[in-house]
C-alpha cells in the first residue's frame, strides 16, 4: 500500500468518499498498525474541531434585501438579446412540446406528424430529435398552410413553387380564410411566417409528399375545427414568442440550436470579457440589429477578421482590412484609402449590409472581390446607397436581373464596377429601396452569425474590449 | 447540502427568470444563502462583510443569469461569484483581519465556562482558516461548510479532483499544526 494510498483511505474515510474495498483496507491497516490508528484519530479530532463551527444563519431579511435589489434592478435592466431570445426559444419549445404532448393523446394527426419527423430523421436519436423540434415549430405553420391551401397543393410541386405559391397566398390575402381563422390571417401577413416560409426546413418540409398527405388528412382538418388550436394560438407566450423574429429564427435552425449547445459558445457568453461586451449598449443595439448581424457574418468580413485579429483593426485600419477582403492593385488600394469615409457609411448602411449578406453577392464577394470592394469604395455607390432612386432600385429588384445576378455573379459584379454603371449609379438614384425589399432581406442568413460567434477570430475581438469599443464607437 | 435533486429545480428557476419572473429568484436565494452566507463568513471572518458579500453574490448572480451553464450545477456557479464578492469586500478593507474582527459568540447555555470555552475554540478555529493560503481555505470550507463531495469541489473550484483532495489534505495537515500542534505529517 503506497503513502499516497494510505492518506487517500484516511481522508476519505473522513469524507465518506471510501468504496467499500477501499473501507475494507482501511480496516485492515488499522487493525494492524498502531500509528495508522493514531494518525485517524489526530484527523478526526481535527475534522471535529473544525466542524465545531457549523454553518451560520444569514442576517434576518437578507432575501428580502435581495429580493429588494433584483426587482429594482430588472425595472431598469435591458434583457440583452441573446438573453431573451435564448429564454425565448426555451420557452416556446417547452410551449410547444406541451401543446403537441397535450394533443398527442387527443388526436392522432400530431402523434402521425411527430413520428413522421422521426422517421424523415432517419431514427437517428440526436437527429430525430433535433427533426421533431424543427417539426414542432413549424407545424403550427404548416397547419396554417393547410387552412390557405385546403389540402389542395400538388405533392409535385417543388419546394421553389411551394413557397412561391405560400409567398403568393401571403400577398393575396384570399378572402376564403374563414373568421376563425383571423389569428392564423395575420400570422400569415407577418414577417416572422414571411421569414420562416423562406426556411430550408420549411422548403423541404413542404416539400415532402408525405407531410402534404398529412396536411390534407382528415385529422388534420379535424384539428383545425378544433378551438385548442385557435386557443393555442392566442395563447399570449406562444404568440410573443413566435412574434419575436428571433425566436422564430432561431426556433428552425437547427445550427442555432446547436451553436448554443456548444460549449465554445458557451464558453466565450460566459466569459467576462465577452459579457461586459455583450452588455455594451452599442455592441447589444448592434447586435440586436439584424442587418448588422447579418454583416459581421458574411464570409469576406469573417476572414478579414481571422486574418487581421479582430474586428477592430478591420474599421481601425481600412487599407489592411481591405486588403485581406482581397483588394488588388495600389490604385484601387488608394482609392479605397481615399474613400474610408464612403465604405465606413458602406458598412454602417443596415441595407447594405443586407445585400452584404445575400448569397449571390457573397459569392461575388468571394469571385470578384477586388472588383465589389472598388465599387463599395466608390463614393458613386456611397451616393446611391444613400438616395432613394427609384431606377436602380427597380432595376435590381427586376426578376430578370435578379436571377442574372444569382446566375452569374462574377459578370454582374464586373457591371457593378464599370464606368457605365457608376455613372448609372450617380444620375439615376441609389440602391436603398432594393435592399429595403423583402427578397432580399429574407437573404439574411441567422446561422452567419453563430458562425461569427464561434469563429475563433471573432471571439478574440469579443475579447479584446479596448480595440472593440474603439471599433464599435468608430462603426455605429 | 446535496445538489442533485434541486439541479433541476434550480435550472427550471434559472429560466423563469430569464423569461422575465423576478419572482422565480426568491426560491433560489432562500435555498441557498445560508450555505452561501457561512461560506462568506468563514472566508472573510466578518458577518458584516460576509452580509454584504452574499448579497452582492445574489444580485450579481441576477444580473448574469443569462451566461449560466445549466450543465453545471447552479452552486457552483454561484460560489464563483461569491468569491468574487469575497475578493471586492477584502480589497475594499485592504487587509484580511479576520481574527481581530470576529466575534466570539456565546451560545445560550447554563454553563457560561463552556459556553465561553466553546466560543473561544471556535475563534481559534476560525483564525486557523484565516491563516490558511485562501486555495486551502476555499477546500476546507466548501468541504466542511458546504458539505461538497470531492467531485462537486471540483466542479466547483474547476479544478481535478486530484488537485482537490492534494489541496484538503495539506489544509487539514496546516490545521492540524495550528489547532493541534501537529508536529509530524498525517
Amino acid at each position: 500500500m503506497s503513502e499516497m494510498a494510505d492518506k487517500d483511505l484516511l481522508h476519505g474515510a473522513l469524507d465518506g468518499a471510501l468504496t467499500e474495498p477501499e473501507a475494507e483496507r482501511l480496516r485492515d491497516w488499522l487493525a494492524r498498525d498502531p500509528a495508522a490508528r493514531a494518525q485517524a484519530e489526530d484527523l478526526r479530532r481535527l475534522v471535529e474541531l473544525v466542524q465545531q463551527l457549523g454553518s451560520a444563519e444569514p442576517p434576518a431579511g437578507l432575501s428580502e434585501q435581495v429580493m429588494a435589489a433584483v426587482a429594482a434592478r430588472a425595472e431598469r435592466r435591458p434583457v440583452p438579446w441573446w438573453e431573451r431570445w435564448a429564454a425565448g426559444v426555451r420557452g416556446v419549445r417547452q410551449q410547444l412540446s406541451e401543446w403537441f404532448a397535450h394533443h398527442s393523446e387527443r388526436n392522432n394527426w400530431s402523434g402521425e406528424l411527430l413520428r413522421w419527423a422521426s422517421g424523415m430523421a432517419g431514427g437517428g436519436a440526436i437527429v430525430a430529435k433535433k427533426a421533431l423540434w424543427a417539426v414542432a415549430g413549424l407545424a403550427v405553420i404548416a397547419i396554417l398552410v393547410f387552412v390557405y391551401y385546403n389540402g389542395a397543393r400538388s405533392v409535385d410541386q417543388g419546394a421553389e413553387g411551394t413557397i412561391a405559391g405560400a409567398n403568393r397566398a401571403v400577398g393575396a390575402q384570399p378572402s376564403s380564410v374563414n373568421a376563425k381563422t383571423g389569428d392564423a390571417q395575420k400570422f400569415l401577413q407577418s414577417d416572422t411566417f414571411n421569414r420562416m416560409m423562406k426556411s430550408k426546413d420549411v422548403r423541404n418540409l413542404l416539400a415532402n409528399a408525405d407531410f402534404c398527405a398529412l396536411l390534407a388528412s382528415e385529422a388534420v382538418e379535424a384539428a383545425l375545427r378544433d378551438g385548442d388550436v385557435e386557443a393555442a394560438l392566442k395563447n399570449p407566450d406562444v404568440a410573443a414568442a413566435l412574434a419575436d423574429a428571433d425566436v422564430a429564427a432561431a426556433l428552425q435552425d437547427s445550427e442555432i440550436q446547436a451553436a448554443m449547445a456548444d460549449a465554445e459558445v458557451q464558453a466565450a457568453l460566459r466569459d467576462e470579457t465577452v459579457e461586459a461586451a455583450l452588455r455594451d449598449p452599442d455592441m447589444e443595439a448592434a447586435l440586436r440589429d439584424q442587418d448588422t448581424r447579418a454583416l459581421l457574418m458574411n464570409d469576406e468580413i469573417q476572414a478579414a477578421l481571422k486574418n487581421q485579429a479582430g474586428l477592430a483593426r478591420l474599421f481601425a485600419d481600412a487599407e489592411a482590412a481591405l486588403k485581406t477582403a482581397g483588394v488588388k492593385g495600389g490604385g484601387s488600394q488608394a482609392a479605397l484609402k481615399a474613400n474610408q469615409s464612403a465604405l465606413q457609411a458602406a458598412l454602417q448602411n443596415k441595407l447594405f449590409a443586407a445585400l452584404l449578406a445575400d448569397e449571390a453577392f457573397e459569392a461575388a464577394l468571394r469571385s470578384q472581390n477586388g472588383l465589389m470592394m472598388s465599387l463599395l469604395s466608390d463614393d458613386a455607390f456611397e451616393a446611391a446607397l444613400k438616395s432613394d432612386g427609384r431606377l436602380f432600385a427597380s432595376l435590381l429588384t427586376d426578376g430578370a436581373f435578379d436571377a442574372a445576378l444569382k446566375n452569374n455573379a462574377g459578370l454582374m459584379m464586373q457591371l457593378f464596377a464599370s464606368d457605365a454603371f457608376e455613372a448609372a449609379l450617380k444620375h439615376n438614384g441609389g440602391a436603398a429601396s432594393l435592399f429595403g425589399n423583402v427578397e432580399f432581406q429574407s437573404a439574411l442568413k441567422e446561422e452567419a452569425f453563430i458562425a461569427a460567434i464561434k469563429d475563433n477570430g471573432f471571439q478574440a475581438a469579443l475579447k479584446n474590449t479596448a480595440a472593440l469599443q474603439a471599433a464599435l464607437n468608430k462603426a455605429y | 447540502m446535496s445538489f442533485s435533486v434541486s439541479a433541476d429545480e434550480d435550472t427550471a428557476l434559472v429560466e423563469q427568470c430569464l423569461r422575465g419572473d423576478t419572482n422565480a429568484f426568491r426560491p433560489l436565494v432562500e435555498r441557498y444563502q445560508k450555505v452561501l452566507f457561512t461560506v462568506a463568513l468563514r472566508m472573510l471572518g466578518d458577518h458584516a462583510d460576509a452580509s454584504d458579500a452574499a448579497q452582492n453574490a445574489f444580485v450579481r448572480a441576477y444580473e448574469k443569469l443569462g451566461t449560466y451553464d445549466r450543465t453545471h450545477r447552479f452552486f457552483s456557479w454561484l460560489y464563483r461569484i461569491l468569491l468574487n464578492e469575497c475578493l471586492n469586500v477584502q480589497r475594499s478593507r485592504r487587509r484580511f483581519e479576520p481574527i481581530e474582527r470576529i466575534e466570539p459568540t456565546l451560545a445560550a447555555t447554563d454553563d457560561p465556562h463552556r459556553a465561553a470555552q466553546d466560543a473561544e475554540v471556535k475563534a481559534r478555529v476560525q483564525a486557523a482558516l484565516a491563516q490558511l493560503p485562501r486555495p486551502y481555505r476555499e477546500v476546507v470550507i466548501l468541504r466542511h461548510f458546504a458539505d461538497l463531495s470531492y467531485h462537486e469541489m471540483a466542479e466547483t473550484l474547476a479544478i481535478p479532483e486530484k488537485t482537490v483532495k492534494s489541496r484538503l489534505y495539506s489544509a487539514r495537515q496546516r490545521l492540524g499544526e495550528l489547532l493541534l500542534g501537529w508536529d509530524g505529517e498525517r
